[in-house]
């Protein structure tokens, strides 16, 4: 079987002005996207009790949420779910509460939230109604602790492959694949942002993965392009970029279907942070793609048209 | 077949093997009862693999704490002690001061008399604690201040921390939880980590580990109804060497507060048993009892002894428990009534027995995961995984034919030698590390779409099979090494920077590049090889296009 046949000649640089404007225009949204909805942060980063129930029987989430609210905890989110793919479990029903940090008086005593939670609870539906699957407490400095260092991680591997793809081929290159997975991952954020998933520590190793992953794809491409520049000797940069996309072209999108069927197989059948963690990838997955094609060679070029001109210019003023 | 060949199939195979057998126990594991299900003679033949793969607690069930100790408490007290030991010397040496305070987390300033005392001082402390407190040019002439060495204040920290973890360590012990894990994390911060939690038992263990545990019996001066009623009495402020504490009862609710003389006293450092007795207290419900070690014994003896008839205040963390009257001289036994339910006495007799905290700690962080939703998520994880895993072998094989067989065969021994890895390095496997395995699928698919692509060409441009082959293979080697290695570069940085169950998606993923790089490259090639090596003519390969 074979979808993509040998010898195909698309001008992917050609429209490269486009693309950067698009691409550009995407990741001032994505910016935009932290301000507005803003970021769905969990409590990983945002410190708080986060409690999963499963009733053995149905109930109905207003009262649940009623008796909650009635505690006074400060903000209360309740989101209910069909109780696991376990047979037994079919007739129930599975809640998450979520309530903000306690004020700090009531924390000195020791008192929990998902103590006073349960206790309500257990008073109105009786012992035994419910199981508590999870419970979940991040305090506020380790909250805090946890987005520093997220935003660390991101920023350390982007260094990391900077300097590595910057030792295996030219520093123009590797810039170029630098630009193109911050290109990646503010995007994958952005869209995430929009959907209003929740960030967890999961999400920042999915953006790591996205990063990973692109870095892959552009690389391959980048090889090609190295491997045809030293084999042709000649040809424009223009041209030779294009060659390379183009022969990569079948690996980079059987690549991205492949793995695109997998991560629809977690998205769906993975619960927990898998799910959330798969629908992020999803996303990186087309945009790594997209950017592996036509933003990182695209860049190269950029930045070699950027070396002529003032070359050019320089030798302008030298005849002047 | 050539000996090189021999070798490469012979190495591979053995890999197999050793990897099945690392593999056999996991499979084999009892999760739910945490046991080896292995035949005897497995279990006998001592070189044998006898360990499962460890699930961690968001797939077990469990829970995950992480605490941090107040350092600055540990610092605060010893510069308390400190001060106690100034006042004493000086009067031994005849120096005299106008007073000691502690002005700040680790400052402390002496005001001495006149210049004369001052001198004599000063000698003194910088005879004595010159590597303890270091003078400050800040104070007045007759009033330096001193700071505690750096240094030395890290020293209290440090021991602060190692003494709450084995103070955490014989608790837990105490309380009885399969295999817990117990680490440090920086300098201040205690990971607990303790498998198969029940639900019932979380609030237990959590008290267990938050309490401080502090127990001290003190001599009553007084007592009234209320604070206000006691200070009243006592002219509105507190004579020094003297605490103003409360009495609870069993809800926690103030009945009564205390005067109580601050010395003599004896705290629960000389415990050496505790035990709860359910029934037969004088207020009915279970009470604790202890018993002394051997200077415990001669303390608690002479102070019973000297004060009968006096009331003496059993002081559990700040609040007074009961204060009866001492009738007779006691020498190595007592008891706590509290009228207590039988769960808070076995509580209450584990703490003490494990000892005190010597500093507060908070709770900064909890992972509780039940049972329940570990086998939902193993349940959901493995048909996601089985799934994902299958569809992409079926692409392969439809899109590649014998080819995508070949990249089947490698992408199974790497999942193979994933979890064999996992068994030996004692790797703990997470919910995000099933994602990390799902991904080096992804991976592993990349590198054999790079090969066939290349092999492909290859073949276009006129080269024969084997040659087209070789080719195909060496052209890519270093386009997945580096494609690879930029990953475990992410993956490095994930795992330092990670916590936890993302730890856990970082080691597969470098377990999983590490195989694929090896399984990609190495053994589909030798079963190429070992495909041309055993057909006798140049039997057709198919990789699913015509030539």
């Amino acid at each position: 079987m074979e979808w993509i046949k040998p010898g195909v000649k698309i001008d992917f640089v050609g429209k490269r002005i486009y693309f950067f404007l698009i691409s550009l225009a995407l990741i001032a949204l994505s910016i935009l996207s932290f301000l507005w909805p803003g970021p769905n942060w969990g409590i990983d980063f945002k410190g708080g009790t986060e409690l999963r129930l499963r009733f053995k029987e149905r109930v109905e989430i207003g009262k649940v949420r009623a008796l909650v609210e009635s505690l006074n905890l400060g903000e209360v989110q309740i989101q209910q779910f069909q109780a696991g793919l376990l047979e037994e479990a079919e007739q129930g029903i599975d809640f998450l509460i979520r309530v903000e940090e306690l004020k700090q008086t009531k924390e000195k005593e020791g008192i929990k939230a998902d103590k006073l939670i349960s206790d309500k609870l257990i008073e109105s539906f009786g012992e035994g109604a419910f199981t508590v699957l999870e419970v979940n407490y991040v305090g506020p400095k380790v909250g805090k602790e946890l987005r520093e260092r997220g935003a660390k991680a991101l920023l350390y591997s982007l260094v990391g492959i900077l300097f590595y793809v910057g030792f295996r081929f030219e520093f123009r290159y590797a810039l170029g694949a630098v630009l193109a997975l911050f290109h990646d991952a503010i995007i994958s954020a952005g869209i995430y942002n929009l959907l209003q998933r929740e960030w967890s520590l999961a999400i920042i190793a999915g953006l790591l993965t996205i990063i990973g992953y692109s870095v892959n794809d552009t690389i391959v491409v980048f090889d090609r392009i190295r491997e045809t520049i030293r084999r042709t000797r000649r040809g424009n940069l223009r041209e030779l970029i294009n060659q390379g996309i183009n022969e990569t072209l079948s690996r980079t999108i059987l690549t991205g279907l492949t793995t695109l069927m997998a991560l629809v197989f977690l998205a769906v059948f993975g619960g927990g942070v898998i799910r959330n963690f798969s629908i992020l990838m999803i996303f990186g997955l087309v945009i790594g793609t997209y950017s592996s094609i036509y933003i990182a060679s695209s860049l190269v070029l950029l930045m070699e048209d950027i070396r002529q001109r003032r070359k050019s210019e320089e030798q302008k003023k030298e005849k002047k | 077949m050539q000996r090189n060949l021999k070798i490469k199939v012979g190495l591979i195979l053995g890999l197999l093997v050793i990897a099945l057998l690392l593999i056999a126990p996991s499979l084999m594991w009892d999760y739910t009862n945490n046991q080896s299900r292995m035949p005897d003679f497995w279990r006998q033949a001592r070189i044998l693999p006898t360990r499962a793969v460890v699930m961690g607690l968001d797939l077990q069930g469990g829970m995950h704490l992480v605490v941090s100790v107040d350092t600055e408490e540990a610092v605060r007290n010893e510069l308390y002690q400190i001060k106690d030991g100034l006042r004493s010397v000086f009067k031994e040496e005849k120096i005299k001061i106008d007073k000691i305070e502690v002005l700040s987390r680790d400052k402390i300033q002496v005001s001495f008399l006149d210049s004369e005392n001052l001198k004599k001082g000063t000698d003194y402390i910088k005879n004595n604690y010159n590597r303890v407190l270091l003078e400050t040019n800040e104070g007045s002439t007759l009033a330096p201040i001193y700071v505690l060495d750096d240094a030395q204040a890290e020293y209290y920290r440090g021991n602060a921390t190692r003494q709450v973890m084995e103070t955490l360590h014989s608790r837990i012990d105490e309380f009885g939880v399969a295999e817990p894990s117990i680490q440090r994390q920086g300098k201040d911060r205690i990971v607990l980590q303790l498998p198969g939690i029940k639900e019932e038992d979380r609030n237990r263990v959590l008290n267990i580990i938050q309490r401080t545990a502090k127990l001290e019996f003190m001599l009553v001066e007084t007592f009234a109804a209320s604070k206000e009623a006691l200070l009243e009495r006592l002219g509105g402020s507190l004579p020094s060497g003297r605490r103003l504490l409360p009495e609870v009862d069993k809800d926690g609710k103030i009945v009564a507060w205390y005067l109580l003389k601050e010395e003599p006293k004896i705290t629960g450092d000389y415990l050496v048993d505790a035990r709860p007795i359910f029934g037969g207290g004088d207020l009915g419900g279970a009470l604790v009892s202890f018993q002394w070690n051997i200077d415990g014994a001669r303390r608690f003896s002479r102070i019973t002894g000297e004060h009968i008839g006096e009331n003496l205040a059993i002081v559990l963390e700040d609040k007074v428990r009961s204060a009866p009257v001492i009738k007779d001289r006691i020498f190595d036994r007592g008891q706590i009534e509290g009228n207590f339910t039988p769960q808070e006495a076995t509580d209450l007799a584990i703490v003490l027995r494990a000892g005190a905290l010597p500093v507060g700690i908070k709770i900064e962080e909890e992972r509780t995961v039940g049972p329940t939703l570990g086998k939902d998520l193993i349940e959901r994880g493995m048909l996601a995984g089985v799934l994902a895993g299958a569809s992409v072998i079926v692409f392969m094989v439809v899109y590649y034919s014998f080819g995508g067989v070949v990249a089947s065969i490698a992408l199974i021994l790497n999942l193979l030698f994933i979890f064999a890895v996992l068994a030996i390095l004692r790797a703990t496997l997470t919910l995000p590390g099933i994602a990390g395995i799902a991904l080096t699928v992804g991976m592993m698919v990349d590198a054999n779409i790079i090969i066939f692509e290349r092999i492909r060409e290859e073949l276009r441009i006129g080269k024969n099979e084997r040659s087209a082959i070789e080719a195909g293979f060496a052209r890519s080697l270093w386009t997945i090494l580096d494609a690879n290695i930029t990953t475990l570069i992410a993956a490095a940085i994930l795992f330092q920077i990670g916590t936890g169950p993302i730890r856990g998606f970082a080691v597969t993923l470098t377990i999983g590049v590490v195989g694929t790089v090896f399984c990609g490259l190495v053994v589909s090639k030798t079963i190429y090889e070992l495909w041309f090596a055993l057909s006798k003519k140049t039997r057709k390969l198919n990789i699913g296009i015509k030539i």
